[in-house]
């Protein structure tokens, strides 16, 4: 675990080096929007040809499964419709970095160098997004990152040539969270995250969209990585009588491992529990399906969500999956194949700068996220849900209760105050 | 944070994690003691255990059927790995650690074709469900009677260790195997014995474990370190030195996170090392 963790004055440091870097770069092509003069394609002409691209996951190592995921729902959109789009064909080849940066980034300049990718899509960890999304805009090839969440990534060390494509960052998620717990009339709450990047943005998130309501967290926790026995974090919720708890984890084990001990220490019907998009996965509602029935969270993926995408998604999933529901890895993967087929039908072959805007500038009606635009830094602009577990047809699934469209990622601040801000620490949650 | 309801609770969970971590490194501290064999396979076990106990309990929805289960399948599974490859290396004790490295990969790779990337926990049909109610303070009977089943286990070990003849030859041979050898005891199927007892603790800890903690892809490791640490705390060969390892890791593993949250791990290494310098033989352990 070791590998996601960045420790903060490097972070820091390297954020204010990146952030001067990138200012310097938006300085030089004025606003990116306007920047790109793509060349509208005449009737029936649009260039045809080859997309090239290099899918960097962590196939192996501690975060296999996710990255599996991330990969299978790539995959999954391409199997299903066919790898050619308006006469452009989409060629993948996949690299494993192990959730390493330093071997993303070795496999992401052989992909640029020897394989002459157009675009790199990946990896999954945050460090190893920002290393990737670095190199590839130094040489101006685009990026695409279906799953990293890392605020950075679109504000202090955002670049032109690099776009969060299949999901939204940290803390714009779980911002909603709080506003509907305190909407809900939840006085007090007490946070439970990870204690490293991820977790810092997404409690800031709630902590924030709870107070700007009127609301106030009485008390936030941090869990290192690889805890697996959560019962004195559970007591320490139930200590603090909040009204609700905000509980946060980046996928996997710790959802379940949490919910089991919550449940055994009978706060099941007692503490007003919401969870985020990763701890309420379809990994945990395979585990644990009734004894959570009805239970909530707040995430940018809700696949009982009644939408023909959703469906046409989860069925071909199921059908390659034994049956399986797609959790957000597999929906970024998705989302990003979608994304790309959507783009390259309207204008033909695009690469480059021209990629990125042709992705920037478009607006996803009917995505499997629902309504997503683009902002200026490259990052989803598009809904959240509030959802719940319920039982549909015999499986467990996220339907949304609640939906709060076009949320950005500025948590109701300007751009310019919000990245003048620190990075989100234990320390500094906004 | 010093309310007696908030204590007691925390002494519980710490007390209860402190169980689990007792069926884990009893098993492991035996085959330690007795072999010489750092069996770093050991966390594989309790996975495969834990694996077998939850796709059993899931089809039975009974818990001990799930556990014996569990310990044929994993008690196989080590008889297996000591006939067929550790006596090849027997006494050379790279070989043999690596070899046990190597056998942890393996399972831990056919557990990840065969039970996929969930974790996996008990199903409800399966654990104890409910809570202890007294006063302000509740407590879940399952994790009581995770305690009550490490209680039992440990005086059964503690009696056959000290009443038997079987106990006997094996504490003989922690201190001294030429000499037990000598003695014209068969060391050899004594080795493969105790090997395949401390798997099935293992077994045991893997299959009770799934209702507290959920078994997935790395758990083998992340179990293993915590039994080493329990079984250099306590001694090697020792299950009382295993036993109260594992209360003072869980207590403190409880007390820390709650109290020090950002020295959670340091405290759990913190009391290793200072057994080391001070006793490097363990708290129980004899010197060799």
């Amino acid at each position: 675990m070791k590998s996601m963790k960045t420790s903060a004055p490097v972070r820091r440091a390297g954020a204010a080096a990146l952030g001067v870097a990138a200012v310097l770069a938006l300085a030089a092509c004025a606003p990116p929007g306007a920047a790109q003069p793509s060349e509208a394609p005449t009737e029936g002409e649009t260039a045809t040809g080859t997309l090239k691209v290099g899918y960097i996951s962590p196939i192996t190592g501690n975060f296999a499964i996710a990255g599996q995921e991330m990969v299978d729902g790539w995959n999954l959109y391409w199997e299903v419709n066919g790898n050619e789009v308006n006469g452009v064909t989409v060629e993948t080849i996949v690299e494993d970095d192990a959730g390493n940066p330093e071997t993303s980034l070795t496999k992401a300049k052989k992909l640029v160098e020897s394989d002459g990718v157009d675009v790199v899509i990946g990896p999954l960890l945050a460090n190893t997004a920002l290393a990737v999304a670095a190199y590839t805009s130094s040489v101006g090839i685009p990026s695409l990152q279906p799953v990293a969440a890392a605020d950075d990534l679109t504000q202090r060390q955002a670049n032109d040539l690099t776009v969060r494509t299949g999901s939204q960052s940290g803390s714009q998620t779980n911002f909603p969270g709080g506003q509907w717990a305190a909407g809900e009339g939840h006085k007090t709450a007490v946070t439970l995250c990870p204690d490293y990047a991820f977790g810092w943005e997404s409690c800031a998130g709630f902590k924030q969209g709870f107070e700007s309501e009127g609301g106030e967290v009485v008390a936030q926790y941090w869990f290192p990585n690889g805890t697996s026995d959560f019962s004195t974090y559970v007591s320490q919720i139930q200590a603090a009588g909040a009204d609700i708890a905000f509980v946060a984890t980046a996928g996997g084990a710790p959802g379940p491992d949490f919910l089991r001990s919550f449940l055994g220490l009978g706060l099941g019907g007692s503490q007003e529990l919401l969870m985020n998009c990763c701890g309420m996965d379809q990994a945990t509602l395979r585990a644990l399906g009734p004894e959570i029935e009805g239970f909530k969270s707040v995430s940018y993926w809700a696949e009982g969500r009644d939408s023909d995408a959703v469906r046409e998604f989860s069925e071909a999933y199921g059908e390659a999956y034994e049956g399986k529901l797609p959790s957000a890895n597999v929906a970024g993967g998705y989302m990003t194949a979608s994304l790309v087929a959507a783009v390259l039908d309207e204008n033909g072959l695009v690469t480059g700068e021209e990629l990125v805007s042709a992705i920037t500038e478009y607006t996803f009606e009917d995505s499997i996220f629902g309504r997503v635009s683009w902002d200026e830094f490259n990052n989803t602009v598009g809904p959240v849900y509030i959802r719940e577990v319920q039982e549909v047809d015999g499986k467990w699934v996220n339907v949304p209760i609640e939906t709060f469209e076009d949320v950005d990622q500025w948590l109701g601040k300007d751009p310019e105050e919000a990245m003048q801000q620190p990075t989100y620490s234990q320390s500094f949650q906004g | 944070m010093f309310e007696p309801v908030f204590l007691a609770q925390q002494a519980l969970n710490g007390l209860s994690f402190g169980a689990l971590l007792f069926l884990l490194a009893s098993g492991l501290t035996l085959v330690f003691g007795l072999m010489r064999i750092v069996n770093l396979a050991h966390g594989a076990f309790y996975m495969l255990g834990g694996y077998i106990g939850v796709v059993i309990a899931t089809l039975t929805g009974n818990l001990l059927v799930a556990v014996i289960a569990a310990v044929v399948a994993v008690g196989i599974t080590a008889l297996v790995v000591e006939v067929g490859l550790l006596r090849f290396v027997r006494g050379q004790e790279l070989p043999e650690v690596l070899l046990t490295v190597g056998v942890s990969f393996v399972i831990a790779d056919l557990c990840l074709a065969i039970f996929g990337g969930d974790p996996r926990t008990l199903p409800v049909s399966a654990t104890i469900t409910g809570s202890l109610t007294i006063g302000p303070l509740t407590y879940p009977w399952y994790r009581i009677f995770v305690m009550a089943v490490a209680i039992v286990i440990g005086i059964a070990l503690a009696l056959v260790q000290s009443r038997t003849r079987v106990g006997a030859i094996v504490r003989a041979g922690v201190d001294d195997r030429e000499i037990i050898a000598a003695m014209g005891v068969n060391i050899r199927w004594v080795f493969t014995g105790m090997f395949v007892v401390g798997a099935a603790l293992a077994a045991i800890g893997g299959t009770i474990g799934a209702g507290m903690i959920s078994v997935r892809p790395g758990i083998q490791d992340e179990v293993l370190l915590y039994a080493l640490v329990v079984v250099i705390i306590g001694g090697l060969g020792s299950v009382p030195g295993a036993a109260v390892g594992s209360v003072l890791i869980g207590l403190i593993d409880a007390f820390a996170k709650a109290w020090i949250p950002d020295l959670a791990y340091f405290t759990i290494f913190a009391p290793m090392a200072l057994v080391l310098v001070l006793r490097p033989t363990g708290l129980f352990g004899k010197a060799a």
